[in-house]
């Protein structure tokens, strides 16, 4: 550290040259002049260091000792950067990047957000731009509690969130509510119900009172586990639970057009490169009208980052846009037919709550501009559905009630 | 002067004061081989690689060693730092 600041100061090696050289030492001491660094050249020389503003009291001091001093060399910071007065340009640069390493950390080059799974971060960020979070905003001037107050109150998924700013980057921390599931009451009695026709496969019964049986037929609002049980003696209540599969028989009738517009590609393409700097993005080849909307845009953007994962507000983006005409095509019969079953069999699991399609019969016609096809499937689904249930009293139960 | 320093000498050791409270009392600190520390001295007389003499209050400090060199000095201590072979005292003749 003493060096740190002997070069700040600035320091000179002198050299003592007398009869006595060592009567300079003394004098030194005496008049409290601080010296270091004394190394004997021969028996009437010796060397030590000064400080830069002492010199002229050291010359006149070494005189009175009846000695000679020279200076031998400057060191320090002037002394180095003395050739800079020169090289102005240099000095300028030198003092701009001083300037800008102390400064420029301070603004906001990039925002983070971290911690959200249903918001999505558009929404945040656009949120954060209004309240002054941006590309070029002045971090100390980031009122992370402010920020807070205003964020939980314009999104109400929000729990908790918090911005600190170092370096440039602005992290937002976000902690998003967690939606509860609705609670099922324990209390409510519920029955379970077919909600499709069907003969029952597989029954898996945990709670209530089973009114049906494997190989049983069954119409689709009937009754399957009730959550009344009858013992005689007394009616037990409960919330009727279990899984009921049973082999159901589905139909359903799809359409497609005999004729369809098709992509032809034209071999046309256009590629423009930008330099997006901060939300500045400046074209640096290619054209960027299109005339027609018939194509299809490729966005390939390359972030500069370091490899610890820092990214830097500077990206490269390389749009490539395929032109393409739209043809009316005839739809062959194999591929009308193709796409009708796809989608048939895609609604019909799409409908069941759970279960497959165990086998299909389908029929492809062509009515007029049309295929049709109807698909008729044979499934094994799951057909139970909780339903609240409702006591049933008989009138004589109601009499009795009455006398 | 002398005096009044025999004085004050005879009621520190009546009193059991350390000596370092003693005005301008000269004191040696020899740290190893390596290093002398005289305080309250009155000066370098000889300055040789091979021998420092300090004038002291009682007389001279005599140190002789290889390669000695002053580290540090100002006007309330000196510091050789060498080889240290012998340190020898010399009162007033």
């Amino acid at each position: 550290m003493k060096r740190f600041f002997d070069f700040i100061r600035g320091t000179a090696v002198v050299q003592l040259s007398g009869a006595e050289p060592q009567r300079c030492l003394n004098r030194f001491a005496s008049e409290r002049l601080p010296f270091w660094d004394v190394k004997l050249v021969d028996d009437y020389t010796l060397t030590c260091r000064v400080y830069r503003r002492d010199l002229e009291f050291a010359a006149r001091q070494a005189g009175r000792a009846m000695c000679t001093c020279t200076i031998l060399r400057h060191e320090g910071l002037r002394r180095e950067f003395y050739g800079l007065r020169r090289r102005k340009l240099l000095l300028l640069g030198s003092l701009l990047v001083l300037a800008g390493l102390i400064v420029l950390p301070n603004f906001v080059w990039t925002v983070q957000v971290q911690g959200n799974v249903e918001i999505p971060e558009e929404q945040i960020l656009q949120e954060l731009e209004t309240l002054g979070v941006h590309f070029g905003a002045w971090g100390p001037s980031i009122e992370s509690r402010k920020i807070k107050n205003e964020m939980l109150c314009r999104l109400g998924d929000l729990r908790w969130l918090a911005v600190n700013c170092s370096g440039g980057k602005a992290t937002v921390l976000v902690s998003e509510r967690t939606k509860s599931e609705p609670t099922v009451s324990k209390r409510q009695v519920t029955n379970l119900i077919a909600c499709r026709d069907g003969v029952v496969t597989e029954m898996s019964v945990l709670n209530g009172f089973p009114v049906c049986k494997v190989g049983q037929a069954v119409r689709k609002g009937q009754l399957l586990v009730s959550g009344y049980a009858d013992w005689e003696y007394c009616t037990q209540a409960t919330r009727s639970l279990g899984e009921i599969y049973a082999m159901t028989q589905r139909k359903i009738t799809v359409r497609i057009p005999v004729t369809c517009l098709k992509k032809v590609y034209t071999g046309e393409t256009h590629r423009t490169v930008y330099l997006t700097v901060g939300r500045k993005r400046i074209k640096i080849s290619g054209n960027s009208g299109i005339s027609t909307p018939n194509c299809d845009k490729m966005v390939e953007e390359k972030p500069l980052a370091l490899p610890g994962g820092y990214q830097f507000p500077l990206k490269l983006t390389v749009e490539t846009c395929r032109m393409y005409e739209l043809e009316p095509r005839a739809l062959e019969k194999a591929e009308a037919e193709d796409l009708l079953l796809q989608y048939a069999q895609r609604t019909m699991t799409g409908e069941m709550v759970a279960g497959t399609i165990l086998q299909q019969d389908h029929k492809l016609r062509k009515n007029g501009e049309t295929y049709e096809m109807t698909v008729v499937a044979g499934c094994r689904e799951m057909i139970a559905v909780s339903e609240p249930a409702e006591f049933l009293t008989t009138n004589e139960d109601a009499n009795g009630a009455d006398n | 002067m002398h005096n009044e320093r025999s004085k004050l000498r005879a009621i520190a050791e009546r009193l059991s004061l350390p000596s370092e409270l003693l005005p301008k009392q000269t004191m040696l600190y020899i740290s190893g081989k390596r290093e002398v520390t005289v305080t309250g001295h009155h000066g370098i007389q000889v300055y040789t690689r091979e021998q420092i003499q300090v004038r002291v209050s009682y007389g001279l400090a005599l140190i002789q060693g290889q390669g000695l060199e002053i580290a540090r000095m100002n006007a309330e201590s000196v510091v050789v730092r060498g080889s240290i072979g012998q340190v020898t005292l010399e009162g007033r003749q």
